[in-house]
């Protein structure tokens, strides 16, 4: 005698929770964020608060300019935070 | 006097002093002098090492070296203190002891840049500024530090809302260590509960007033920048490069004030929620909460141009995750009102307060690890001698947990670079033959009788809408033969 085998029950599957606050901003585009890093770099170069790499930085500089990009913008990498 | 008492009196003079005399709050807060356990500097994990010999501990005279070395170096003790076991780590970004320089040279300004803290004096009006002198400027400092430690993606993160997230932070550091005394707790709650400029609000006095001598526009007329403030988030895309303290710039200072101005506002709301008549043990109470959601959000928030309302948005899922909503109408309200958060972002938590509080909700909200994403470069097929339609390309941007999107496109990784890399790589693939061109399977039978050539094939060119999009089909691995990814 074989037993015999219960019927296949589905489980009624619980709603699913509502997503975080997070996953509800809106996404970037890629261009986005490259206009976002141009304005960013730009308004460092603007404001004077980037210096030639290897050198101590000038008073209220926190970039160095460690180079070009293959547009020709500078490619900056932070050294410090200042309090202003 | 016997010789007991003469005894006891040389023995009190002999012991070392127990207690530092420092500024409770910035020097011109008016919040005065106050005295503090002599601070040890080598005790873990967050370690410092001030140059140069310390004093002996004491009450020394306002103005001395002496009392100098110990205002800095109490604040750097305290702040560590709050922030250590929220932050988790184990050392400093740059190591186990971060050096700190009280006074490097003249400047008024003070900076951390991953080999130490830097303090500066100068002399304006015919009185010397000492930058590590302030608690304010000390623990702004010490609070680069320790973000840093705690995510240092950030630190080169080539976007204004990152930089002026760190410059916040730091802000906020300073009022949170602030608040780690009770005697400043005791003068400010009223102010902080009824929504007020405030000692604590007021950021780096001293150095705003030094400042405001040389350069009058350059900072807000009662401090360096007064948390106390109004101002809205506008995308910093459409902002000028520089502009006077009153009005917002995409300078990262300038531009901090918005994230600084809800963090206060929502402290003196989360203070009122915890009480009707909020004392001083309701503020440590609510600085330490609010500290927990900065630590729950920073690590979760990934680090993207909009990063303001990422750290604002998961800050409210922190709450939620961590105290099941208790701020969140307050986090809510303030974050919204002043647009870091868009209204249609929490409008799911108004149309079911009560779902939001539950278990289920409580897990879906709790902050993760930002997920991976995708950068699609467009070639031309030309270029590489695979016809004459676009080439698709997805390249992923990051694989770590803990960075994302934005990190991912820190310097090293930006979007030129990451067309260069895609180009080299459909380069490489051509020269090695590996890409099917014909068939347009994603998936193909291998058989033992499958040509050699065609195993080779790793990746395959598909037809879509945009153009032929580059799929991998397969690893090769040494044995000659393929498996499937």
């Amino acid at each position: 005698m074989t037993a015999r085998k219960k019927p296949a029950t589905r489980k009624a599957r619980a709603p699913k929770a509502p997503a975080g606050v997070a996953a509800r901003l809106p996404k970037l585009a890629a261009v986005d964020i490259e206009a976002a890093r141009r304005k960013f770099e730009q308004g460092i170069i603007a404001r004077g608060e980037a210096g030639p790499a290897g050198q101590p930085l000038p008073p209220g500089a926190t970039h160095e300019i460690a180079g070009k990009r293959e547009d020709g913008a500078p490619l900056l990498k932070r050294r410090r935070f200042s309090t202003r | 006097m016997t010789r007991r008492k003469k005894a006891a009196k040389r023995a009190v003079a002999k012991k070392p002093a127990v207690v530092v005399s420092v500024w409770k709050d910035d020097p011109e807060s008016k919040l005065g002098l106050i005295d503090r356990p002599v601070p040890d500097l080598s005790k873990a994990p967050l370690r410092y090492r001030i140059k140069g010999a310390a004093p002996a501990p004491g009450r020394y005279e306002v103005g001395t070296p002496q009392f100098r070395y110990w205002a800095g170096a109490e604040p750097l003790r305290r702040g560590g203190d709050f922030w250590a076991p929220l932050l988790g780590v184990k050392q400093w970004q740059p190591g186990p002891v971060l050096p700190v320089s009280l006074d490097k040279g003249v400047d008024l300004n003070a900076y951390y840049d991953r080999t130490e803290l830097a303090f500066f004096h100068e002399k304006v009006g015919g009185k010397t500024y000492y930058s590590g002198e302030s608690p304010d400027v000390v623990c702004h400092e010490m609070g680069h530090a320790c973000l840093d430690a705690h995510r240092p993606q950030l630190f080169d993160a080539p976007f204004i809302e990152a930089g002026a997230f760190h410059e916040s932070f730091a802000d906020m550091s300073a009022i949170l260590s602030a608040l780690q005394l009770q005697e400043v707790r005791e003068a400010v709650v009223a102010d902080v509960a009824a929504y007020k400029s405030c000692p604590v609000s007021r950021c780096a006095e001293q150095l705003g007033a030094a400042i405001r001598l040389v350069d009058r526009p350059a900072v807000d007329p009662d401090c360096l920048r007064n948390a106390y403030n109004a101002f809205k988030y506008v995308d910093p895309q459409t902002l000028p490069d520089s502009a006077p303290a009153t009005a917002l710039c995409a300078e990262a200072h300038s531009f901090s004030r918005v994230f600084t101005g809800a963090f206060y506002e929502i402290l003196a709301g989360m203070l009122r929620v915890r009480s009707k008549s909020p004392k001083e043990p309701d503020l440590a109470a609510v600085a330490t909460d609010f500290a927990r959601l900065l630590m729950d959000a920073t690590a979760a928030a990934p680090v993207q141009p909009n990063y303001f309302a990422q750290v604002a948005s998961h800050v409210i899922d922190a709450d939620t995750a961590r105290f099941a909503g208790r701020y969140r109408a307050v986090l809510a309200n303030v974050f919204v009102k002043r647009q870091i958060v868009p209204k249609a972002a929490v409008e799911v938590l108004e149309r079911a307060p009560g779902k939001a509080s539950s278990a289920r909700y409580r897990k879906a909200a709790a902050p993760e690890p930002p997920e991976a994403s995708v950068h699609r470069v467009v070639l031309d097929a030309a270029e590489f001698g695979l016809g004459t339609e676009k080439v698709l390309v997805d390249a992923p941007l990051e694989r770590k947990p803990v960075l994302s999107v934005g990190a991912g496109l820190a310097h090293r990784h930006g979007p030129a670079e990451i067309e260069h890399a895609a180009r080299r790589f459909v380069k490489m693939l051509v020269a090695h033959d590996r890409i099917d061109v014909e068939s347009g399977l994603r998936h193909i039978t291998v058989t033992d009788a499958t040509p050699r050539h065609v195993l080779r094939k790793t990746h395959v060119l598909r037809p879509t809408r945009q153009g032929m999009k580059l799929t991998r089909r397969w690893f090769h691995c040494r044995c000659g033969l393929p498996f499937r990814d």
